[in-house]
């Protein structure tokens, strides 16, 4: 269902180079590399919040001007995605709100809280809840529109080790029921290769789609199991050494 | 009232507010009462020790005497109508001609930047400098009394509209953007929204300033309120009625800043404690 | 400097704005299209200024205000750093005096000025007094606050060093207090400035205040502007020497300027 095909992109100075992919329908990636390798400019590109320069992303068959409305992101930053003055029902509702009407709108929310596990908070504001609830509220906003894809940068990136082997099932979960097509950026190696179908390395200054991996591991994935697989393994060997042989990008 | 204290506004720039890290806020009201403790006594020792005949210092029940006189001759009624009127109008309109500049100012480096010597002057500009020079442009005359009122109190609120502005978070609209909202959902369910608390800051400011300013408006201006009022009564050497006018005077300011704290807090009662 | 930095710093573009202001302000008056008899071109202005300051009025206006705000803010500062650091320090004291302390900033100072004119007459001392008064406020309440910031690992220390309690207030305390004790000086002065102005235009005659009201009066509002303008521009230096001093004075205790 998503389909992306950027080129070239950046500013005055050419932040990444020659990103060419394309996306299958229902399908995980995960985008991995060094600080400041452009790997969140690529995803506000795909997002379109930023245009690229030299080739275009395109969304079934048509190029994206601006944030399309079948495509969702989710921030690392979810103390600022999430409005403090709205409840988490309301925070939930806020992408409906021009869509539907108020019935269908609460049973989304309804539903959506539900899949996250947060149905009980539903009218706590943001700032009661911890860092890993708050992030499943974005979750649960993105999931309410039922998007075709889900962008995610660093979702679990300032969560514990326990919440976030949580939320990272949670997550396969959901993309399972919705066959969402989700992308997403992770500095943790091994939670690219865990959650991911393709894991795409981008390096060098400019930044470019250096090496792409299919994971070829068996779903559904089991924290401890899957992790324990030969291939796994192997995975993670090819990655890590494609990944400690880039140079980090020179300082700003 | 709690014992929170705020550092108090003589000209146009921001609160420094003394946020105390782990003070204990006692909403208790026995607590606070005991604070008063000093001043009633200094009011007991007055009505004590004073004459009635006194030139400068007559006791406080001779105030309520004065200021019962000056009710039944059909004074003070229209007086305090004058002046809540002007100040009440002129902090809607500094409200919310502050609001859209300041708006327009946070959102737009170039109007920032284009304005920024303007304001700059303006703010430090003492706003009772600017009433006499308003006060003739505009002549003698309760609407101009308001609009001047409201050009001396709208730089706070400018201010800290645009500074809120400034600081609404990047992502937070880019969140608004990937969301699929439209403009206008962007801007009055998440830009507008998060200025609540500056404008509320904002405000407040100009609600101390404006209660100066009201009063001096009214001395200089065209009379008519409380402040002209009181300075009538001292050229009578009416002491008690000065006193009188002042206690009067002195609970209004209370009054409001109080109801100001109050609308303060609702405004914000959805908003994490640091605001 | 970069070019762009100099750019940024300078502001042509706000400056530009301003002259843009002006020039069309005395083109309008100039032509004739608008007649404010009271918003003289800035040209009549200018030379209003200039007489007064060869005349000596402006000048002696200006030393009076400027001499009334700082002598009321010394005064409103001696006390306000005392009460503050009363109040901050010694909890009782806070408890049975905050209440008062709040009533009494509240009250709004121009409606005291009566009073003073009462007590002590259409007099520079009746402004000092009004003056001092409105000073004192801001400064013992940041004060207050900066005190009672200390963190307590800090009192901590200072037990465990065996301080004395002189010693304690000098070396931990202060240090800790004094970024917001310059704060509350800053508004404290801006606030003198503004009280003393206000008692010039009502109860003493003298200084920017009065000479403002005067030109009113007897109709020469080239020369009220021009006070209005002398007004800005002292409360404009006024604020940027205090908040140069706030930052050199609040740089070596590792805090933010503002």
């Amino acid at each position: 269902m998503g389909v992306a095909l950027p080129g070239p992109d950046g500013r005055p100075f050419e932040i990444l180079r020659d990103i060419n992919f394309r996306l299958e329908p229902a399908e995980i990636v995960g985008i991995v590399g060094r600080s400041g390798t452009g790997k969140t400019t690529l995803l506000r590109v795909l997002a379109g919040l930023l245009p690229a320069t030299g080739g275009s992303v395109m969304l079934l068959g048509r190029p994206v001007h601006g944030p399309p409305s079948t495509v969702v992101t989710v921030f690392q930053d979810y103390v600022n995605a999430l409005l403090p003055w709205r409840t988490i029902a309301r925070n939930v509702a806020l992408p409906l709100e021009r869509r539907y009407p108020k019935a269908v709108r609460k049973e989304r929310v309804a539903r959506a809280l539900e899949m996250v596990g947060l149905a009980d908070r539903a009218n706590d504001h943001p700032w009661r809840l911890s860092g890993g609830m708050q992030q499943r509220v974005q979750i649960a906003r993105a999931l309410a529109v039922s998007p075709h894809v889900l962008l995610m940068d660093e979702p679990f990136g300032a969560l514990d080790a326990m919440t976030k082997a949580s939320l990272q099932d949670q997550l396969l979960l959901m993309q399972a029921e919705t066959r969402a097509t989700v992308v997403f950026i992770t500095h943790d190696l091994e939670e690219a290769i865990y959650l991911s179908d393709r894991v795409f390395l981008i390096a060098g200054s400019p930044g470019q789609l250096t090496l792409e991996v299919r994971t070829d591991l068996p779903r559904p994935r089991n924290q401890i199991t899957t992790r324990e697989l030969p291939r796994y393994l192997e995975v993670r060997h090819q990655l890590s050494t494609a990944l400690h042989g880039t140079s980090p990008p020179p300082e700003e | 009232m709690t014992s929170l204290p705020r550092s108090v506004e003589g000209s146009n720039t921001e609160v420094a507010t003394g946020s105390i890290p782990g003070a204990k806020r006692r909403r208790i009201p026995g607590k606070a009462l005991l604070g008063l403790i000093p001043l009633v006594a200094l009011l007991v020792w007055w009505q004590i020790t004073g004459s009635a005949s006194s030139v400068s210092f007559p006791p406080p029940s001779t105030w309520f005497k004065a200021l019962r006189q000056l009710n039944d001759s059909g004074v003070l009624w229209p007086a305090t109508k004058v002046t809540l009127e002007v100040f009440l109008v002129s902090l809607l309109i500094a409200t919310i001609v502050g609001f859209v500049l300041g708006m327009l100012i946070g959102g737009y480096r170039t109007v920032d930047r284009a304005l920024g010597p303007i304001l700059d002057f303006f703010r430090s500009l003492p706003p009772p400098a600017i009433v006499p020079v308003a006060a003739l442009i505009l002549g003698p005359s309760l609407k101009m009394n308001i609009t001047v009122v409201a050009i001396a109190i709208v730089w706070p609120i400018v201010l800290n509209t645009a500074s809120a502005m400034r600081a609404v978070p990047l992502l937070r609209k880019d969140v608004a953007r990937t969301l699929g909202l439209s403009r206008s959902e962007q801007l009055f369910k998440v830009v507008i929204p998060s200025l609540v608390p500056g404008l509320m800051t904002g405000v407040r400011i100009a609600v101390s300033i404006s209660i100066v300013v009201t009063l001096v408006v009214d001395i200089l201006g065209s009379g008519g309120g409380l402040g002209a009022l009181i300075f009538e009564r001292q050229e009578q050497f009416d002491a008690a009625a000065v006193w009188g006018l002042l206690l009067l005077i002195g609970v209004f300011g209370f009054v409001f800043n109080a109801l100001m704290a109050g609308v303060e807090r609702r405004a914000l009662r959805n908003w994490p404690g640091a605001h | 400097m970069s070019r762009k930095r100099l750019i940024e710093v300078i502001n042509p573009l706000g400056w530009a704005v301003v002259l843009l202001a002006i020039g069309l302000w005395e083109l309008v008056i100039q032509a004739g299209i608008v007649d404010f008899s009271y918003t003289p071109p800035p040209s009549e202005i200018v030379k209003g200024f200039s007489d007064l300051v060869s005349s000596g009025d402006m000048g002696k206006a200006v030393w009076h205000t400027l001499s009334i705000t700082l002598i009321a803010s010394a005064i409103g500062m001696t006390i306000g750093i005392l009460l503050g650091t009363a109040l901050g320090l010694v909890s009782w004291v806070r408890t049975f005096t905050m209440g008062t302390v709040d009533v009494f900033r509240t009250i709004p100072v121009v409606a005291l000025m009566p009073v003073a004119l009462l007590v002590w007459g259409a007099s520079s001392k009746s402004e000092i007094v009004v003056a001092s008064f409105a000073a004192v406020w801001p400064i013992t309440l940041n004060t207050s606050a900066g005190v009672r910031s200390v963190h307590p690992v800090k009192s901590d220390v200072a037990r465990t060093f065996r301080l004395s309690r002189l010693d304690t207030v000098r070396k931990i305390v202060f240090p800790v207090a004094t970024p917001a004790i310059l704060v509350g000086a800053r508004l404290s002065v801006v606030a003198a400035l503004v009280v003393a102005i206000v008692a010039e235009m009502i109860i003493n005659p003298a200084g920017i205040g009065y000479g403002l009201v005067f030109a009113t009066q007897s109709l020469h509002p080239d020369q009220m502007w021009a006070y209005a303008v002398a007004a800005g521009i002292l409360g404009y230096l006024l604020n940027v020497l205090l908040v140069q001093l706030v930052r050199r004075g609040g740089a070596n205790m590792g805090v933010e300027p503002r």
